[in-house]
């Protein structure tokens, strides 16, 4: 299936974002191709280090002031180039055509700010209203994702709000500006599963109202399958597994993938052993050279430690870099 | 019928609080409000809650790690505030704590060896550099390590690995129950589940009686037999696992499990959202205490707080739904 070009909203390309350290240069991101459709929300999913956040911090050019630095690659964000620009515009891309929501509410957002100076701050700043207009838009878009006492919460401080609330507070910034793509990192991560249910529906719903684009990255994937309808699967700065979201949980093609599926414990499903896979995650100074996965891996052989696999492409859409993935074709290894 | 090795009376544990005008006025939080409960030998408990319920405060009093307000605890039939200072000691040998926060709960200045061998020296089990050695490698390979490891220190490993450094330390004094709070949240799916792996096979290995404290309902129910509900300091429904699964009672069971995210695209559950979050325990609701959030919320609710109610043998809930008129 090829998409038609209109229908890409972000596209990421090649991307490669390495750290440089004092203990050497470590590959975060390495080598990443995503690409999220209109009116879609992509899933990325990985543990730790996977470097999903440094692909989503990459997007929204948040690297400034780290070690990090995109040294390969390119960005495109409605076919307009967004790694190779202007500071300046840049700035009017941040919180405008592209908005993040963070994990962790409570250090996202400024303690000593009253809740509608911070909300308002992105409108002033990018359609340079008056204070007024600005705070009315904001009790507009708090009543619009149905958060009560719109009108007395914007002059209270995160402080006095439950941790559920200020994931909404922030969900409700990063709309203000109608962006285009949102980027959730790990968005409910921090919070309790009754709140959690509560900030998926409300995320399920805006869809609906908004139309926004989601890219949303999260180590669960039980929220992957809940609200995500493509799945980007990440091992070791790589993307290793694409495809929609009933493909690949019905029948995932990388057996990184297919492990951690197995790996996580189902609710009623009573199972003496969970499958699990075994080692962990190699350190990124020394990757292994052929595919990163080899070491962990129950089906690899021969030809997984020479090289590196590409990606080999499933009629339905579904890509995988995995060499078993060539032998399914009938292709010799 | 295995004997009962922990149980609890009426287990309270508030924490005072200073308010008023000049500190004057000494409020309670509530962690902990009358806990009553039974573990048997052999067998996995599993306590799910979520933040602010008091699962880590009942964690710690079992563990004698924190002074209670009242109530009492029994294990193996010794009551645990009629004992004196050494025969306390003797049974803190039985109860053994694994923590949530593998990077804090390891002292970074110690390698692995002084880490497992210290509870084996302060309990008198070793005897000379070698016997301790020998049993430390003995230890490291119970869970997964290697002999060479011992000469380490914590910053070399894992997340996982710190976990199972851990466990070794909580299993060198041959505990009977090991108290576990949140051992698999700080890890990623594909350690956790090695090292929920690793509980289950060292549980009938050396025979231990787990109380599994945990966040996660599905990784709860993985491991445990039975299932604890707690809410606001108290439980309010306990029942086998599989029972919890097919048949939850309390509304707020109800809730928990329906909240929980299947990782499955295929199925899409019908949702209960409970509203709002939970009240603070300084100043917890009247009556049931879940009223507030309740979908099924009676009159009798705000007033009267619901007694035990016995379904069967292993299940029994606390709410008004289930008392006869």
């Amino acid at each position: 299936m090829q998409e038609k070009e209109s229908d890409i909203l972000l596209d990421i390309k090649n991307l490669h974002t390495y750290f440089f350290t004092d203990n050497g240069v470590v590959k975060s991101v390495d080598g990443v191709d995503i690409t999220l459709k209109k009116g879609s929300t992509l899933g990325i999913v990985g543990e730790s280090g996977s470097g999903k956040s440094v692909t989503a911090l990459s997007v929204m050019n948040l690297l400034t002031g780290t070690k990090g630095k995109i040294v390969e690659g390119n960005i495109h964000l409605d076919g307009k180039d967004i790694v190779n620009i202007s500071e300046e515009e840049k700035r009017k891309l941040r919180g405008g055509d592209i908005a993040m929501i963070f994990q962790e509410p409570m250090t996202s957002l400024n303690p000593v700010l009253k809740i509608g100076d911070q909300i308002s701050e992105a409108i002033i700043e990018h359609f340079k209203t008056s204070k007024k207009e600005a705070l009315d838009k904001t009790i507009e878009i708090l009543k619009k994702i149905s958060i009560p006492r719109a009108e007395k919460i914007v002059n209270e401080y995160p402080f006095q709000l439950s941790g559920g609330m200020r994931q909404r507070i922030m969900i409700a910034m990063a709309l203000v500006c109608n962006p285009k793509v949102l980027i959730a990192d790990e968005p409910t991560t921090a919070l309790d599963v009754t709140i959690q249910a509560q900030i998926l529906e409300l995320m399920n719903e805006l869809k609906k109202i908004v139309g926004t684009s989601v890219l949303f990255i999260t180590h669960d994937l039980g929220v992957i399958a809940e609200i995500c309808d493509e799945v980007v699967v990440m091992y070791c700065g790589r993307v290793v597994e694409s495809g929609d979201v009933l493909s690949i949980f019905k029948k995932p093609r990388h057996p990184y993938t297919e492990g951690l599926l197995k790996s996580i414990p189902k609710l009623g499903e009573h199972v003496e052993i969970l499958e699990s896979i075994p080692g962990n995650v190699p350190n990124p100074k020394y990757m292994p050279k052929g595919c990163k996965f080899e070491p962990r891996c129950s089906k690899s052989f021969d030809k997984c430690r020479e090289e590196e696999p590409p990606f080999f492409t499933y009629s339905n859409g579904q890509k995988s870099r995995c060499w078993l993935c060539k032998k399914e074709y009938g292709g010799e290894v | 019928m295995s004997k009962v090795l922990l149980r609890t009376e009426n287990l309270k544990k508030y924490y005072p609080t200073k308010s008023g005008v000049l500190g004057t006025k000494t409020e309670y939080v509530k962690s902990v409000d009358g806990v009553s409960f039974e573990v048997k030998e052999g067998e996995v408990f599993g306590i799910v809650g979520e933040s602010g319920c008091g699962k880590s405060t009942l964690g710690k009093l079992i563990c004698n790690l924190i002074d209670k307000t009242d109530g009492v605890i029994t294990i193996k039939d010794k009551n645990l505030s009629k004992l004196s200072k050494k025969e306390m000691r003797d049974v803190r040998k039985d109860i053994q704590m694994v923590f949530q926060d593998p990077y804090a709960s390891l002292n970074p200045r110690m390698s692995v060896r002084d880490i497992i061998a210290e509870p084996l020296i302060i309990h008198n089990l070793a005897h000379g550099k070698e016997e301790i050695d020998k049993r430390v490698i003995e230890l490291l390979r119970h869970v997964g390590l290697d002999g060479y490891h011992a000469q380490r220190y914590p910053h070399e490993f894992s997340g996982g690995q710190r976990q199972r450094i851990g466990i070794a330390r909580a299993l060198a004094v041959k505990p009977k129950l090991i108290i576990a709070d949140e051992p698999v949240s700080a890890l990623d799916v594909s350690i956790q589940s090695q090292v929920l792996n690793l509980m289950n096979e060292l549980k009938n290995k050396l025979n231990l009686t787990y109380v599994f404290i945990a966040h996660d309902l599905s990784v709860v129910e993985h491991i445990s037999d039975r299932i604890g509900v707690m809410y606001l300091g108290n439980f309010v429904e306990v029942a086998d696992k599989y029972e919890m699964y097919k048949n939850p009672l309390h509304p707020y069971t109800q809730a928990l499990l329906s909240a929980i995210p299947i990782p499955d695209p295929t199925i899409k559950k019908e949702r209960i959202i409970l509203e709002g979050s939970i009240p603070s325990a300084l100043n917890p609701p009247s009556g049931c205490k879940f009223h507030t959030r309740c979908r099924h919320a009676m009159d009798i609710c705000k007033v009267e707080e619901p007694i035990k109610k016995q379904i069967s043998d292993s299940h029994y809930v606390f709410c008004h739904l289930y008392n006869d008129k």
